[in-house]
């Protein structure tokens, strides 16, 4: 039984440690936003192709929907070839710094 | 002269697609397809954090959003198994009003470098 729940708790630090490996950083995501902000940081900015219409605000989603939003395009489960470009290019963890900047333009406007 | 007057009649007709959203046709849509049941009751707390917030959210980007899922696994679709069967069954018409009733909606999402 000692055992069983010594086995658990390591189970959990591992769990724990994995889980670690890659934790979004806002502060990091500054160099790394440069791609985003000339379109998602414009007002009015619109996409051409194939329909006409303003990028999407960003600002204040989830992290985790960011970062399946980015996974989506990079996969090319969400075919679009200027976020694919930009997806292919970055990493797990910025993907996961750039989602931790933008989510956390929620918590500014929530705390309004 | 007459290509910038066809131009800027295209531009009139598609503005007004988007502007011509019906706000109520697309409220009676979103609880027809139970569109809160994932993305949350006022559209701004998503029942997981994987799934967007959309109130708010620019119309026509969320027109955009729901014919990619229409288009599916086709040029220009987005493959997803839960939206590309929640958007078969809508017509254009519906789609730009469901975007107009969402756009409609209180937001929490910002514009922001």
């Amino acid at each position: 039984m000692k055992k069983i729940f010594a086995l658990l708790v390591l189970a959990g630090i591992v769990n724990a440690a994995a889980a670690a490996d890659i934790v979004g950083n806002p502060k990091a995501a500054a160099a790394k936003v440069e791609m985003c902000i000339g379109c998602h940081g414009i007002p009015g900015y619109k996409a051409t192709f194939p329909e006409v219409y303003q990028v999407p605000m960003i600002g204040g989603q989830s992290a985790k929907y960011i970062e399946n939003a980015l996974n989506a395009y990079k996969k090319g489960e969400r075919k679009h070839p200027s976020m694919h470009g930009i997806a292919a290019s970055l990493s797990d963890q910025d993907i996961a710094d750039v989602a931790a900047y933008y989510s956390q333009q929620a918590t500014r406007t929530a705390q309004k | 002269m007459k290509k910038l007057m066809i131009a800027l009649f295209c531009g009139v007709v598609s503005l007004n697609a988007f502007a011509g959203g019906n706000v109520a046709n697309g409220e009676a849509l979103a609880k027809k397809y139970n569109c809160a049941a994932c993305h949350g009751a006022d559209f701004n707390k998503p029942v997981d954090p994987s799934y967007p917030k959309l109130a708010g959210q620019h119309a026509d980007y969320l027109a955009h959003a729901l014919t990619a899922y229409k288009r599916g696994d086709g040029p220009n679709g987005r493959n997803n198994p839960i939206m590309g069967g929640q958007v078969k069954p809508l017509s254009n018409k519906d789609i730009v009003d469901l975007a107009a009733y969402l756009h409609s909606l209180p937001t929490e999402l910002i514009i922001h470098r």
